[in-house]
């Protein structure tokens, strides 16, 4: 799984991560005020969320869905 | 950097210091943590739903192309400019992620030798008129970058002169910084900051455009819709440019996944040409994550190998093995995979200078950008590249096609609309630095020309029917109540585009099996696509756009009965000159059909 810890403590809702997740992985939540991960199989890693979060509450790991292709046709194994 | 000379390898050792001497896995002191770059957030413009917003221009796609064009139209004295993504500002595109190397030309270098490198790869099927204007207005660019702020520095050597496959022509800057940040994001925030300063743009991010207002063979605006708020709005605005990606028919890293063929299926339903559908870029990448450019280290003793241990590169590339490149690398795979010796992994656990190869990663990139943290988290987790042998895919970065344009990167069908970045082809993967150079040049040229175009143009009037109609086929795949969902149709869809016979051993019976295949899924499938929510609607739409390209690339495909760069026909192994230096162009025609035509390179 891509975005593996949010500490939702940390998170002051200041909205980078949604405003800049290239994916709409993102949300606001309206009645926390804080961010939530909304869409998480769309996440590719990409790290930009991490980047640009000024508390560094989000911590991505670099393996992504991916569909089966070829050549290499083995199942998709979660790491963790 | 396709080969590496002695001297070279001396001086990499010796920037890396004491590093290179030392075993690989002693842990040296790292460099002291560097402060996280304050964000300036760039607020996107809230909208109602069906909000009418009057702009003078608008621009599809924050890439370099989009950006650059920004700017130069800002900077032209356009005040009016709306900035449409359907990501992030500036971050959904590669842009952010590259290394940020960019081809530039100085008066007294060899031109000649460049061009003739450039065509060398498609085999003299190119613009070369276009390559020139590039180079030779680069320097200005580059001088840009500099006024901006932007400094260069770093791995390898700023301001050489880079051999590339034994030409000496290009200067390729590597890591260019701004503010804290390095490669393409530091372009990317040197943008977006002249832009906040410039004050003359809007940002709608999160905003697909799904259709152009096109009347009378001119543009009066475009019509989008919010993926967050599910809200449409209506451009009003006499001139589009469209920067947006290319397509890569689904999975890809994480930009290209993103890359959906979306521009070149708007300007396809507005009546413009599309070029050189035909041409893939192939590229291999390991299957659970996003580390590019892993073939590279074959200079330092990686290698590929196949489900035997067979190191098999060297049958395909005795001169570079590992080290090859994208297109020889893909068609190997493809290969290897006919022959059974599937899987295929990369095996870098006995790279020699494991050290160098972290080094080139992490000097390469210092700052948090995207190559550097997905290095150091692979390591963190135990699953370094150099720590076992990784499992390789091949995808496509993206088609080469292109939106047709005249020399002015205006469309000559349709008044108003301008194509930056995907404007007129060019070889992405060959050249290093070449599709950053284009986006700059493509933006600058696009901003320019769109500013003048929309100084002298008429009032754009919009025909309500006509919005109407935009509007509700904006979000008819919610209106849906039964049907398929994106998930179910993406995997159905890749099952067709993603095979190897398609992409890189295509013959004539795969390709009409394809495309029946696909009109199949055209028919059936997609017109039962639904969409649950906003979110899914954008990328139902994304679907939509990729079936569109897939169609032609499929029909071009079978089409070209030779083999040129990464176009490979089985029955048709070489290049053929005599017929086929020609490029095939697209365009529906009144009857919504596709209309086929060739044209000869200039």
């Amino acid at each position: 799984m891509t975005i593996q810890k949010f500490d939702q403590n940390k998170c002051t809702g200041c909205g980078a991560c949604v405003e800049y997740c290239t994916r709409d992985v993102w949300r606001m939540d309206p009645k926390t005020g804080k961010a939530y991960v909304a869409y998480k199989e769309d996440c590719q890693a990409c790290y930009t969320c991490e980047i640009n979060c000024p508390e560094s509450a989000i911590w991505v790991h670099p393996f992504r869905y991916a569909p089966k292709m070829w050549p290499c046709d083995t199942e998709y194994k979660d790491h963790f | 950097m396709n080969r590496i000379s002695r001297r070279d390898l001396l001086k990499i050792m010796g920037m890396t210091g004491a590093a290179a001497i030392t075993p690989y896995p002693v842990k040296l002191a790292r460099a002291a943590k560097r402060p996280v770059p304050k964000v300036n957030i760039l607020k996107s413009y809230p909208y109602e739903d069906r909000e009418v917003f009057e702009a003078d221009l608008v621009i599809v796609g924050t890439g370099m192309g989009g950006l650059w064009a920004a700017v130069t139209a800002a900077e032209e004295g356009m005040k009016r400019i709306a900035i449409v993504d359907k990501g992030g500002l500036g971050v959904s595109s590669g842009s952010g992620m590259i290394l940020g190397g960019t081809i530039y030309w100085l008066e007294g270098d060899d031109l000649a030798a460049c061009e003739k490198e450039y065509l060398g790869y498609s085999g003299g099927l190119g613009h070369l008129d276009m390559l020139r204007d590039m180079m030779q207005t680069s320097r200005r660019r580059m001088e840009k970058w500099e006024k901006w702020g932007v400094t260069y520095e770093g791995f390898p050597v700023t301001g050489t002169r880079m051999v590339t496959d034994g030409n000496r022509y290009n200067k390729l800057s590597i890591n260019p910084r701004y503010k804290g940040w390095s490669c393409g994001r530091a372009l990317v925030q040197c943008l977006l900051d002249r832009i906040d300063a410039q004050g003359a743009s809007t940002y709608f991010s999160k905003t697909m455009v799904t259709d152009l207002l096109v009347e009378n063979g001119r543009v009066n605006g475009a019509v989008g819709v919010n993926r967050m708020t599910g809200n449409r709005i209506v451009f009003k605005a006499p001139s589009v440019i469209l920067a947006t990606g290319s397509c890569t028919f689904g999975p890809g890293y994480s930009v290209s996944a993103h890359q959906t063929g979306d521009g070149y299926a708007l300007a396809y339903r507005a009546g413009n040409k599309l070029q050189n559908c035909e041409f893939l870029n192939p590229d291999v990448l390991a299957r659970d994550y996003n580390l590019e450019g892993g073939h590279l280290t074959g200079m330092f003793g990686a290698r590929f190998i196949n489900k035997f241990g067979k190191d098999f590169m060297w049958d395909y590339d005795p001169k570079r093995g590992t080290n090859s490149n994208f297109n020889k690398i893909a068609f190997a795979f493809a290969d290897e995979w006919a022959r059974g010796n599937a899987p295929i992994y990369l095996d870098q656990t006995n790279v020699i200078y494991k050290y160098i190869v972290s080094r080139i990663f992490e000097n390469s990139s210092p700052m948090n950008t995207w190559q550097a943290l997905n290095y150091k988290r692979l390591r963190e987790t135990g699953n370094a590249p150099t720590d076992y042998p990784h499992n390789q895919i091949v995808l496509y970065y993206g088609l080469q096609g292109c939106i047709r344009t005249n020399n002015d990167l205006m469309s000559d069908e349709v008044n108003g609309l301008f194509a930056a970045s995907l404007s007129q082809s060019f070889d992405m993967s060959t050249i290093k630095g070449i599709s950053s150079a284009r986006g700059m040049w493509s933006g600058e040229k696009t901003g320019r020309t769109a500013t003048l175009y929309a100084r002298r143009a008429d009032t754009p009037v919009l025909d309500r029917d006509q919005v109407d109609n935009a509007l509700e086929r904006s979000v008819k795949y919610m209106k849906r109540k039964n049907g398929l969902t994106y998930w179910q149709l993406i995997k159905k869809f890749q099952k067709i585009l993603h095979t190897p016979e398609i992409g890189l051993r295509k013959t004539a019976e795969s390709l009409e099996q394809g495309l029946k295949q696909l009109a199949e899924f055209k028919e059936n499938d997609l017109q039962a696509l639904k969409a649950v929510d906003s979110h899914e609607l954008v990328k139902a739409h994304e679907l939509a756009n990729m079936t569109q390209v897939a169609e032609l690339f499929l029909k071009s495909s079978l089409l070209r009965m030779e083999s040129r760069y990464s176009h490979r026909r089985m029955e048709y192994p070489l290049p053929d000159n005599e017929n086929w230096l020609k490029f095939i162009n697209w365009q529906r025609n009144k009857d919504n059909e596709d209309e086929l035509s060739f044209e000869k390179p200039a």
